[in-house]
């Protein structure tokens, strides 16, 4: 009896250090944009954790999801009607889950982190819309450009110096015209 | 002697005669109604507008001028609104300030041409027609954005001639003042956006 009860202290002692003594867990979403024609589009995501117990264990775990897809190309011709064609969209699905445990036997503590990183989801495919153009805050039909004459005082300046000048110059020049042919 | 000064007088005439000529022909010359082409800066090569990006429409930025700056002829003038009057074929108009025409696009970067117009006057847009090439015209507008024109060219126009009220193309600035003899032109200047920022 005494040899029975030394063996299941020493079971329980060895399992002791089994018990859950920290956990964590992490969510990340990275947006996809555009998904058009010619798009390009990178969703990484990176979770590290530290776990550090007596003994110091230290773990990183680095989860590279790399995915490409490509819809198909298009190509229209002697399209009289002057139709539009679009190319398919495409989508993947990069969700991942991983989990580490770490057991220190020698002493009494474990580490449990458990990360799960959601597929992304996505975006709803967008038909481009054409932008509408600005307009005129008014609209409607202008005969003419606005008079932005310059001062009064300058036209009225204009007028009498142009009026004079040429009642001068005409004055004489006919005057001389008439002597010149007078004088023939 | 007789026939000397008989000469001499044929000679003074005639020199008047073709004096008066001349002048005639310069009146003529001046009040033709044919606009005088102003110098004009080489046209400089602007990428379109990608108005598109990705699936999302890019938002335009427009705002109604309230301010109108060209640092090389010294005009810094506040800008209000500009209405046509169609019965009697007027504008808005003082002696004020310059106005923007509300029957031309506002200030944008997507299309069309901003008309904004004032007196040509000291301390208006006298001073317009001796813009140079190389200058630059900032417009402010009530949105809060400044838009940045390059000059481009300059015309005269008959007061008639509307066509500067098109609502396509490339987005543009014109300055409008009057010209000419008894100011029987309208002087276009027009610039070409260089780029939009915030007050």
């Amino acid at each position: 009896m005494k040899k029975l009860l030394k063996v299941l202290a020493v079971a329980l002692f060895a399992l002791t250090p089994f018990v859950i003594s920290s956990s964590a867990s992490a969510q990340a979403v990275c947006d996809i944009g555009y998904t058009g024609p010619d798009s390009q589009n990178l969703c990484r995501s990176i979770t590290r954790y530290a776990c550090e117990v007596n003994n110091t264990n230290v773990v990183n775990i680095r989860n590279e999801n790399n995915q490409v897809v490509a819809s198909g190309s298009v190509e229209t011709s002697s399209n009289g009607q002057g139709g539009s064609s679009t190319s398919g969209s495409v989508t993947n699905s990069n969700g991942t889950t991983f989990a580490v445990t770490i057991t220190n036997t020698g002493i009494q503590e474990t580490c449990v982190a458990v990360a799960v990183v959601p597929a992304t989801q996505p975006p709803t495919p967008t038909t481009p819309v054409n932008t509408t153009p600005v307009q005129p805050t008014t609209r409607g039909h202008v005969a003419a450009l606005p008079k932005t004459s310059g001062s009064v005082a300058q036209t009225v300046l204009y007028i009498v110096v142009g009026s004079l000048a040429a009642i001068a110059v005409l004055g004489v020049g006919s005057v001389a015209l008439y002597r010149y042919y007078k004088s023939l | 002697m007789k026939n000397r000064s008989a000469f001499n007088n044929r000679l003074t005439y005639g020199a008047f005669a073709i004096i008066n000529l001349c002048v005639l022909g310069m009146f003529i010359v001046i009040l033709s109604p044919i606009p005088v082409p102003a110098p004009t800066a080489p046209l400089v090569a602007i990428a379109p507008k990608q108005l598109l990006s990705g699936p999302e429409v890019e938002k335009i930025n427009l705002g109604i001028p309230i301010r109108i700056v060209v640092p090389s002829v010294g005009i810094d003038l506040p800008v209000k609104f500009g209405s046509y009057n169609s019965v009697d074929q007027t504008w808005t108009l003082d002696t004020e300030s310059a106005f923007y025409a509300d029957r031309s696009v506002p200030s944008n970067d997507s299309n069309g041409s901003t008309l904004i117009y004032g007196h040509a006057r000291s301390g208006l847009f006298g001073q317009l027609p001796a813009i140079a090439n190389g200058a630059t015209a900032q417009v402010f507008t009530d949105s809060g954005k400044v838009f940045s024109y390059i000059f481009v060219s300059s015309r005269q126009v008959q007061p008639d001639d509307t066509s500067i009220f098109v609502n396509s193309g490339p987005p543009s600035l014109a300055l409008q003042t009057c010209s000419g003899p008894f100011d029987i032109y309208r002087t276009l200047v027009s610039f070409n956006l260089q780029k939009v920022t915030p007050v």
